[in-house]
């Protein structure tokens, strides 16, 4: 009996917290997504490897495009083209044949696309099908922390922190398993 | 009952020594033992791909049935179980990053490799590999880093780009695809040689099973190539068999049931045929060492002619002892056996070691089949019982096998080269539909184009592979003119060793090397890339590599089938990819003076048949002659001599011309065809010619003749159902041949 009521005491618990935190969800992901013409952010990321003296940094343009795909187009190393989809990323550099890849090789970017296009598509729902989130709000703004649900990509990835002020998404930090971390910023305009 | 107990042991005792003797045979199945013998360099290079060196190993799997990188995520993990099953050689799916050994083996290998060596390390090229590799960094981070650190230039990702596919075939998550993108494409090389049916057909079902345990529901598995062919053509042709077989005895049995109406003349009747395998089996082994399947197989039907004697014997029994009859129509089947020994023995002297053992099984099994025959008295078999003819009405009509035979000599002069079918797959004991599927996957895979080969030759390994690279230099400005996409040389593996040393001394010292890539500023630590200068200096220190180099890799079969020692010297090959003419590509490399020579294997394989054929018919040409003399010599009359061969000559030459309109062509199955039924027709002649004078004899003959006819004719016509190509020929040709013989024997002969 005891445990009984010990269940029904935990199971209010989280219904509460399951109730309190989609409605502050809803409302960021409904304020970020962009009304009319799709939205194409500028990002600057930085991201450090033992072979370099001073961190990578990857410049270019992040849109999703009408096919709900999301096109990450680089400008900084090099100019090249990532189209990822649901399961796929295609790789189109300058003087080489496109190639595809299974994204499962990819996990960061994988988690990125999820992330990203349900985002961008103001789509709640996937997000917490995706992701076990968390969402902290101060005056400086909002944070975001996503971890992602499926197995296989919480093993190489921790989480993704995305942060910003009012409905401008302004930053994402993508945390690996293996303890690095890529930083990226965002902006309308380059 | 004390009739059969003789008949009956002399079986017992022939079917066991038969029947030992089959299963103590080396049984050879190689498909090419019915090809022709090559001659030149060329026909060689054509046989061994024919009978399928290393193509005769290779199996095409394809994966259907669900997204593409679910597909992908399946080849791979196929890929990684089918590598541990023991019969395999080398699983290829285009994805070879998760193969340790083969990258190691590149890594060692890609500075004797890489062509260009001075364009790679010039400072604008190295820049370039750099922001590759720091894209590369971009995109999946740690996991790269080593590779980066060891290969810093990209030099092995574009090796194995080429060797996997020349960059041609369609990948998805980097594996092979269809042009489609739907199925994912295999390639599987078996430990097993292509004849070799059973240890293929266990392969097989343990390459099902472990995709039946991995797969995820819903996929389809579709497997492909020689071995998958030959497997399934063994089981098509074994089934095949038996039901024919059983049919053709049932055949036999029922005419012969009729004919002589008692179990101790047919058992006796079966004697000459067994002694006559028996005898066939044991020269063939003395002459031979070893017998091929095939040869046991046609060797069999060939026989055929044997199951008449002892219907002519037991035909022409009367009142008298059957050791009279035996001695008097000993003169006719001794003169028709003699006649067609000759031509067997002309089979037997052809090049083709298949059909040479063909001819020496049928000769030495049709005499002893004779022998048998004349001795069955012996054995003492109870006599036919049947009510004796008395009388026969005969029709005397010369000019109808005259005309038709002319007929159908000016219908096959006026085909001209169209009477000939040079089609070399006709001649392979294999299902054609089986063949088809395959040639569907193999396009599918891109590989498709195994017509054509550019075969280059030397006195040493050196040699072949230097001319091979001029080759591939003239081939390189052929690609200019748009004359071929890519091509797959012996070369990517195995650069001549002067090519070799030339490209090692192109390369940077180590210390030189660092500063180039230093000199990039590109933002890599100093040392980043020290890995990668370890092993440019243990290259430098190695030297060129060997064939040996690529021992225990999935890459030496390939190498192996590329290059090959023959007698004189070693040959290196070219497979072209993406022929647009043959022709114009042939006249370039002999403009450019390419030390290299295009292979056509269609049209090689036909020219040989053509030459084959023209040997196999001048010494059946000389047979007849000879048969022809043999028979003047015996009969000592030239009507007599006329009458005899008049049968047999028009029906071989009416069924000659149905066949070629009818059967597209005629090949050299045909031909044994053809010959067969001049045995048998000649043999009708003879004994119908031998008793005209005496009426009762003659009534006897002839219901000798009708039941060979019929019983003969029925098995072969039986024969002629079977879904094996060469079979059915065979049976057609002969049911057709027996049929005009008899026909025109009956009353084609002149009074």
């Amino acid at each position: 009996m005891i445990s009984g009521l010990l269940t029904l005491i935990l199971i209010a618990a989280a219904g509460t917290t399951e109730a309190a935190a989609p409605d502050d969800l809803d409302r960021l992901v409904a304020t970020l997504a962009p009304a009319g013409e799709p939205a194409e952010l500028h990002f600057r990321e930085r991201r450090e490897s033992p072979l370099l003296s001073e961190p990578l940094v990857v410049t270019g343009r992040l849109w999703r495009n009408p096919q709900g795909q999301l096109v990450r187009r680089t400008t900084e190393p090099q100019e090249a083209t990532y189209t990822l989809t649901a399961g796929m990323i295609i790789i189109e550099r300058p003087g080489q044949s496109p190639r595809n890849y299974s994204l499962g090789h990819v996990p960061e970017l994988a988690v990125l696309y999820h992330g990203l296009s349900a985002l961008l598509a103001g789509n709640a729902d996937a997000l917490r099908e995706r992701f076990e989130h968390e969402l902290t709000r101060d005056e400086t703004g909002w944070r975001l922390s996503l971890q992602p649900r499926d197995a296989a990509l919480a093993d190489k990835v921790e989480s993704l922190t995305l942060s910003g002020s009012d409905d401008r998404l302004e930053r994402f930090e993508l945390t690996l398993a293996d303890g690095g971390i890529i930083e990226t910023e965002l902006s309308r305009r380059p | 009952m004390r009739h059969v107990w003789r008949p009956l042991l002399a079986l017992l005792v022939l079917g066991g020594i038969g029947a030992m003797a089959v299963s103590a045979l080396q049984l050879d199945y190689r498909l090419d033992a019915f090809l022709p013998a090559p001659r030149t360099a060329q026909q060689e290079i054509v046989v061994e791909q024919v009978a399928g060196g290393s193509a005769g190993r290779l199996i095409l799997a394809a994966v259907e049935g669900d997204d593409p990188m679910v597909l992908a995520e399946t080849s791979r993990s196929l890929a990684a179980a089918w590598r541990d099953l023991p019969g395999v050689v080398r699983v290829d799916n285009g994805d070879w990053s998760d193969n340790e050994a083969i990258v190691e083996k590149l890594m060692q290998a890609r500075f004797v490799l890489a062509s260009d060596v001075a364009g790679r390390v010039e400072p604008a090229a190295v820049a370039a590999a750099l922001e590759n590799r720091l894209a590369d960094l971009a995109l999946a981070g740690s996991r790269v880093e080593r590779l980066i650190a060891r290969d810093p230039l990209g030099l092995v990702e574009s090796l194995a780009a080429d060797l996997a596919g020349g960059g041609r075939a369609r990948t998805v998550d980097g594996v092979w695809f269809d042009r489609e993108g739907e199925r994912a494409l295999l390639l599987l090389q078996s430990a097993h040689a292509p004849y070799a049916i059973e240890e293929q057909a266990r392969l097989l079902d343990s390459l099902r099973a472990r995709f039946a345990e991995l797969a995820p529901a819903g996929q389809r598995l579709q497997l492909a190539g020689a071995p998958v062919i030959g497997v399934a053509s063994a089981e098509a042709s074994r089934s095949d068999a038996l039901r024919l077989s059983l049919w053709g005895s049932a055949v036999v049995l029922l005419v012969l049931a009729f004919a002589w109406r008692s179990a101790s003349a047919m058992l006796a009747g079966a004697v000459p045929l067994a002694f006559g395998v028996v005898c066939g089996l044991g020269v063939t082994v003395l002459a031979f060492g070893q017998v091929h399947g095939l040869t046991l197989a046609f060797g069999f039907t060939l026989l055929g002619v044997a199951l008449d004697y002892p219907v002519h014997l037991f035909g022409h029994a009367d009142r008298r002892a059957l050791s009279a009859t035996a001695r008097n129509i000993r003169a006719p089947l001794l003169l028709g056996v003699a006649s067609t020994l000759i031509a067997y023995v002309a089979i037997w002297l052809s090049s083709s070691p298949g059909l040479a053992q063909l001819g020496a099984f049928s000769a030495a099994g049709l005499a002893g089949a004779a022998i048998a025959t004349l001795a069955l008295p012996a054995l003492d078999p109870a006599l036919p019982r049947r009510v004796q003819p008395t009388r026969v009405t005969a029709i005397h009509w010369p000019a109808v096998p005259v005309l038709l035979g002319l007929a159908a000599l000016g219908f096959l002069v006026w085909q001209g080269p169209e009477r000939w079918s040079n089609d070399l797959s006709r001649l392979s004991p294999i299902d054609r539909a089986q063949i088809e599927a395959d040639q569907e996957l193999r396009s599918a895979l891109g590989g498709g184009d195994v017509r054509y080969l550019i075969a280059t030759a030397g006195d040493s390994r050196e040699a072949a592979l230097r001319a091979s690279e001029a080759t591939v230099r003239a081939l390189e400005a052929a690609r200019e003119q748009d004359l071929i996409d890519d091509w797959q040389a012996a070369t990517d593996l195995l650069p001549s060793e002067s090519t070799q040393r030339r490209r090692l001394s192109a390369w940077p010292a180590p210390g030189e090397m660092s500063e180039r890539l230093a000199a990039a500023e590109s933002g890599f630590l100093p040392g980043a890339f020290d890995p990668f200068l370890s092993d440019l200096a243990a290259a430098r220190a190695r030297g060129p590599i060997t064939r040996e180099f690529w021992a225990g890799t999935p890459l030496q079969a390939r190498l192996d089938s590329q290059l090959m020692p023959t007698d004189g010297g070693w040959r290196a090959l070219i497979q072209p990819v993406g022929l647009a003419d043959a022709g114009r590509l042939a006249a370039f490399l002999e403009r450019s003076e390419a030390p290299a020579q295009l292979v056509d294997l269609a049209e090689g394989s036909r020219a040989m048949v053509a030459a084959w054929r023209g040997e196999a018919g001048l010494s059946l040409g000389i047979a007849a002659a000879l048969i022809v003399g043999l028979l003047w010599l015996r009969l000592r009359r030239a009507r007599e001599t006329l009458a005899v061969i008049l049968p047999p000559a028009a029906a071989v030459l009416v069924t000659a011309a149905l066949m070629s309109r009818f059967d597209g062509g005629l090949t050299i199955v045909h031909l044994v065809g053809l010959l067969l039924t001049a045995g048998i027709g000649l043999d009708f002649a003879l004994f119908s010619r031998s008793f005209l004078g005496d009426p009762p004899a003659a009534a006897r003959s002839r219901r000798a003749i009708n039941t060979c006819a019929l019983s003969t004719g029925g098995v072969f016509f039986v024969l002629g159902q079977s879904v094996i190509g060469m079979l059915q020929m065979l049976g057609l040709t002969v049911a057709l041949g027996i049929l005009l013989s008899w026909l025109f024997t009956r009353i084609g002969q002149p009074r």
